[in-house]
């Protein structure tokens, strides 16, 4: 008795979803990312990385280090920036940015997850995902600093070439399931029917569009240091900083479950049952750690990879990525046609 | 305004709830040392290149040297950074670059004059165009060598994180507003009369 | 390209506007009056040399004199760039005034704003000549020139108490 109610009020759905995941789990996982990022860069470049604040867990506490001293640090206005839209808006971003984790299902049952039932919860998930951006420029705007206006122009051709691939190459699974209902779109791909195996073009011009969208660390176009001294965000110091950092890394995990659950079969392999443990914290245990995969995936690809410059980035978006993710969709409908799904 | 009513948090005084808040997290549940070893762990250095000193700069966060390991992260922007490493010769044109780059970086912030130009002139003392930097920026810790090798270099990250944990630099920012152990130092004359925008 | 060669090449090539030329230890070096030195240079870009290298100037306090220096070369032809070539012009001391060859070779234009802050030297018809590395109240007082004296500093003198 004691031990259902307590089960019932972890697996409350509201608190799970909102709370435990949208704010704890993806702030760990956006740290994981992030401690990640910077390790791999250093064994590829043979160096140890973050090591000495706690050489058990490799170094992890130095990035709990450097959120403690942004939160701690002094936050600078300067005179010149638009007070309210400056002050705002990082907190707009990180608000917005974890808004679709309520339209994307980690279990099958309504009890569980309310909006499991939902039919277009995809096409709902997708619009969610593309507001970030718009607030990027908002905020670079707003700091009335030529690199941050730079930096957010920078972000609206990139988020124009590459927002479009994305959606469409994520809607491509729709087509072959005929079905925007997540899942539904995961129950097809039982048991190891998974898409990226069956249309591995759609796939990769997803990773590539979310890669890119995001600004992930080697196509991080507008916050390049090189060029512009942090984008958009020059401006910001302190916690707001932190802010906008962890929204970025938040927005590409968010990206991430939902490649996971329409791409990588969700929680496929796996069958829910219907006690809270088996149908609700196991299948969605499955799906952060297939989104935790494919976001480390991203990160390695920072120590491989050299950056684009923006007029590259534009031309690959335009002749390779677009082609690709329209490929991929004419494939999701050849497979609908021949009922390989 | 009542003093007793004024005391209390929940009349609405946001100031009194702030330096209460303030109490009790620095105060009662020593939240200060947490800020102190979370500073010390992330000291991310602004890259002000002045002179060949950039070198030895560039080789204590390469492989063979690596400062990454004590968590300093080489970062573009002074406004998201905390300390700042004179890599060398300050000119008279550069002193006015450095003290705008101290300036926009968040306090509570650490100043490490690098090589033997920025500790007394060095190769270039008896010049008609070098300022020292502590006549510009107050300065925490001093690397001498022509040029300082990376391990000189780290053991200067060492010494100011050892610093930051003795002394408490960062908690007492936030407690006090300002640090004490250095008085704020304002240029004599003023280093950017030449300029202006 | 021999220095030789390129002394006579010069010699027929530039006539009377050159004062004089010569060669000494593979560096040629001519010197013009301070009015023919655009035609010289503008000979000399079309003979191939198309870069300036370096501007430099020398002080002569006892001659009353400051001789400034242009050291052209050629990215285009191979065999111009391997001797080096001088074009030196004399100024008075008191009031040294040339015109500007950044007509002729853009890239001399920061390192005659170089000239222009150390030793005073004006150049005519230049688009912007401010001082370039130091700040303007060093720049007025010629500091490379050789009557400049540096102010001696004693060890250990300017450190104040509290830093120590």
């Amino acid at each position: 008795m004691v031990l259902e109610t307590i089960l019932y009020l972890i697996a409350y759905p509201p608190l799970w979803q909102v709370l435990i995941l949208g704010f704890v789990g993806a702030l760990l996982v956006a740290m994981v990312a992030i401690w990640f990022e910077r390790k791999a860069a250093a064994r590829v470049q043979r160096r140890i990385g973050p090591y000495w604040a706690s050489p058990r867990l490799g170094g992890f506490m130095i990035i709990v280090a450097d959120m403690i001293r942004y939160v701690t640090q002094q936050v600078i206005i300067p005179t010149t920036v638009d007070k309210i839209a400056f002050l705002l808006t990082p907190v707009a971003v990180l608000v917005v940015t974890i808004l679709p984790l309520a339209f994307i299902p980690l279990s099958p049952h309504e009890l569980y997850w309310p909006v499991a039932s939902m039919e277009y919860s995809l096409l709902i998930a997708l619009a969610l995902t593309t507001l970030p951006p718009l607030l990027t420029v908002v905020l670079g705007w707003a700091s009335s600093n030529k690199f941050s206006v730079i930096g957010s122009l920078r972000e609206s051709y990139v988020i124009t070439a590459y927002e479009l691939v994305a959606v469409l190459a994520i809607l491509a699974p729709a087509a072959s399931t005929l079905s925007f209902n997540i899942v539904y779109i995961v129950e097809a791909q039982q048991p190891v029917k998974w898409l990226a195996i069956l249309n591995p073009l759609a796939f990769l011009a997803a990773f590539l569009a979310v890669l890119m969208s995001t600004s992930a660390f080697p196509f991080e176009i507008p916050e390049s240091e090189h060029e512009v001294v942090a984008g958009p965000y020059t401006e910001y110091s302190g916690i707001l900083y932190a802010l906008n950092m962890g929204g970025g890394y938040i927005r590409r995990f968010i990206y991430a479950i939902i490649i996971a659950l329409v791409f990588l079969g969700g929680w496929a392999p796996y069958t829910p049952g219907l006690d809270p443990f088996t149908g609700f914290i196991i299948p969605s245990l499955i799906v952060l750690v297939k989104a935790s995969i494919v976001v480390l995936v991203m990160s390695f690809l920072r120590a491989v990879y050299g950056r684009y410059r923006l007029d590259q980035a534009l031309d690959a978006a335009w002749r390779l990525a677009l082609p690709l993710a329209l490929l991929g969709l004419g494939w999701s409908i050849i497979l609908a046609y021949m009922n390989l799904i | 305004m009542d003093v007793k009513a004024v005391d209390k948090v929940y009349v609405g005084n946001i100031n009194v709830a702030a330096r209460r808040a303030r109490e009790l997290l620095l105060g009662k549940l020593k939240l200060g040392d947490v800020i102190d070893w979370a500073t010390t762990f992330s000291l991310w250095p602004v890259h002000l290149l002045t002179s060949c000193c950039g070198a030895e700069f560039a080789a204590t966060w390469s492989p063979r040297f690596d400062a990454e390991q004590y968590g300093a992260l080489p970062w573009v922007a002074p406004r998201q950074t905390n300390f700042i490493i004179i890599e060398g010769t300050v000119t008279r044109k550069m002193a006015c670059a450095l003290r705008i780059t101290y300036e926009q970086m968040p306090h509570p912030k650490f100043v490490i004059a690098m090589g033997a130009c920025a500790l007394d002139g060095g190769l270039f003392y008896n010049s008609y165009n070098i300022v020292r930097p502590w006549e510009v920026v107050p300065v925490d810790v001093y690397i001498p060598g022509c040029p300082p090798p990376p391990e000189a270099v780290a053991r200067a990250i060492i010494d100011l994180r050892r610093k930051i944990r003795e002394k408490k630099l960062a908690s007492r920012w936030l407690i006090e507003g300002w640090r004490h152990d250095r008085d704020p130092v304002k240029p004599a004359d003023d280093v950017c009369k030449w300029w202006r925008p | 390209m021999k220095p030789e060669e390129l002394l006579e090449l010069l010699k027929h090539a530039l006539g009377g506007l050159a004062k004089e030329v010569t060669v000494r230890k593979g560096y040629v070096e001519v010197l013009v009056d301070a009015d023919s030195v655009v035609p010289v240079a503008n000979k000399l870009k079309e003979l191939g040399f198309d870069h300036v290298k370096s501007v430099t100037a020398t002080d002569y306090p006892k001659e009353s004199k400051i001789r400034v220096t242009y050291h052209v070369s050629s990215y285009l032809r191979e065999d111009l760039a391997k001797p080096i070539l001088g074009l030196s012009v004399d100024l008075p001391r008191d009031n040294p005034v040339m015109e500007s060859l950044t007509g002729v070779w853009r890239s001399s234009e920061f390192q005659e704003r170089e000239v222009y802050e150390f030793f005073g030297v004006t150049f005519r018809g230049h688009p912007d000549l401010r001082p370039l590395l130091l700040i303007p109240e060093l720049a007025e007082r010629r500091v490379l020139r050789k009557d400049f004296v540096v102010k001696e500093e004693s060890i250990y003198e300017g450190v104040p108490h509290r830093y120590q």
